[in-house]
């Protein structure tokens, strides 16, 4: 789900970029340096709406560089466990599938998937039903539910499951073409 | 109802069970135990206990004790006195916790509220479809600098939302989705109803137990909130 948020970050900035435009300069840092990463605390950061505030810049013994305290809003995106998601399977194998919900990568693994969908190889991997109605392949959309999340210090990783009412296929690449 | 609420907790129940044996070990750990623990009283445990004592006790009352049994799984499993007032404290609690039959383990449950720190506000994917289109136009203007690019991350968030979001008008949406507050439906929980975009109420149900939980109250509401938002549905 996505998240507006509120975050502080102390910037360190070199003396060259001092003059005029030093705010341009902390705000396009800011949004080099904060946006695309991914903190495990408050998820992928998508992108920084405003700049609320840049504090007073104090500068470091032994260098140059000044840290000005900068209060910032972002937009993140943070998957939850119990949250549904709208997913986009990226690769098929044995093991299970694995989807993308934006920046986030989820794993659904193969007893997570209904028992009635087998594992088909070939030059396509699929999952089909044994009437063949429904197949999960690549770029196929699902909706899945997360059930665990496991939140490093850089990275989010999900599971998730396709194997409850209401979950599953959505859309169909093959059907379409 | 009341069997069903039974047959929800007894899987509950028996997982429990499993461990608590499994911990407690020999019968005087666990009375050491519950000397320790006296003080965090947990009735299902001690229905647990009722439950290897007698053996034959049927499974209703043991699944029908309170709304607690979660957090007397996760802190009490050594405690085990006290069985006679388990068995009252049984009683009285069946009556109350019928509603309480979706809580099936392996049913992750959507309770973020506790998470979220004060400064931070949940968004509608059609919401977040605004801000981030919002951005990539001023973005166009700013592009004169290479400097500044969009980072992938961005243009997957944007897609995302584009994708998922079936409501053209979010401040529309979100005011019909205030009628589910007084629900005591949570900030989060109503974000994450209108990124569902649930056709029916039994979808929404399935998909968010929590809410179903609260079914009774919360039924007419939530099917006004869905026929509502069905009519704001972008085709």
């Amino acid at each position: 789900m996505f998240f507006h948020i509120v975050l502080e970050r102390n910037m360190q900035l070199h003396p060259r970029h001092f003059g005029p435009h030093l705010r341009d300069k902390l705000v396009a840092k800011l949004m080099k340096d904060v946006e695309g990463t991914c903190s495990g605390r408050h998820g992928f950061v998508v992108a920084i709406t405003g700049v609320d505030n840049i504090g007073k810049g104090r500068i470091r013994d032994g260098t140059g560089f000044v840290t000005f305290p900068v209060k910032y809003q972002c937009v993140v995106f943070r998957p939850f466990k119990g949250e549904v998601l709208e997913a986009v399977v990226t690769m098929v194998n044995k093991m299970g599938f694995f989807a993308e919900a934006g920046p986030v990568q989820i794993f659904v693994s193969n007893h997570l998937i209904p028992d009635d969908m087998e594992f088909q190889s070939g030059d396509v991997p699929n999952y089909t039903t044994s009437d063949g109605s429904v197949k999960i392949i690549k770029d196929s959309e699902v909706r899945l539910k997360i059930i665990g999340t496991r939140v490093d210090a850089t990275e989010i990783f999900c599971i998730g499951t396709i194997k409850d009412d209401f979950l599953g296929v959505i859309n169909d690449p093959g059907a379409a073409a | 109802m009341a069997e069903k609420g039974g047959k929800g907790f007894s899987s509950l129940s028996k997982g429990k069970n499993i461990s608590s044996s499994g911990k407690g070990g020999g019968g005087k750990d666990s009375n050491l135990l519950t000397k320790q623990s006296r003080k965090v009283q947990f009735d299902y445990s001690s229905s647990a206990s009722e439950s290897e004592d007698e053996g034959s006790l049927s499974p209703p009352p043991i699944t029908s004790s309170s709304d607690k049994c979660g957090k007397g799984g996760k802190a009490g499993f050594g405690e085990k006195g006290t069985p006679l007032s388990g068995i009252t404290s049984n009683g009285k609690a069946g009556k109350t916790s019928n509603s309480n039959s979706t809580s099936d383990p392996s049913q992750p449950i959507f309770e973020i509220e506790g998470e979220l720190g004060k400064n931070v506000k949940c968004m509608m994917d059609c919401e977040a479809q605004d801000v981030l289109e919002k951005i990539q136009e001023s973005m166009v203007i700013l592009s004169e600098d290479p400097d500044i690019k969009l980072p992938e991350s961005f243009h997957k968030g944007l897609q995302y939302a584009k994708s998922t979001s079936s409501y053209k008008n979010p401040d529309k949406v979100r005011h019909v989705l205030e009628g589910l507050k007084k629900q005591s439906v949570s900030e989060s929980e109503m974000c994450l109803v209108g990124n569902i975009c649930p056709e029916s109420v039994d979808e929404l149900f399935a998909l968010m137990p929590n809410l179903k939980e609260k079914k009774k109250k919360n039924e007419g509401a939530v099917k006004d909130v869905l026929s509502e938002l069905a009519k704001l549905k972008s085709a």
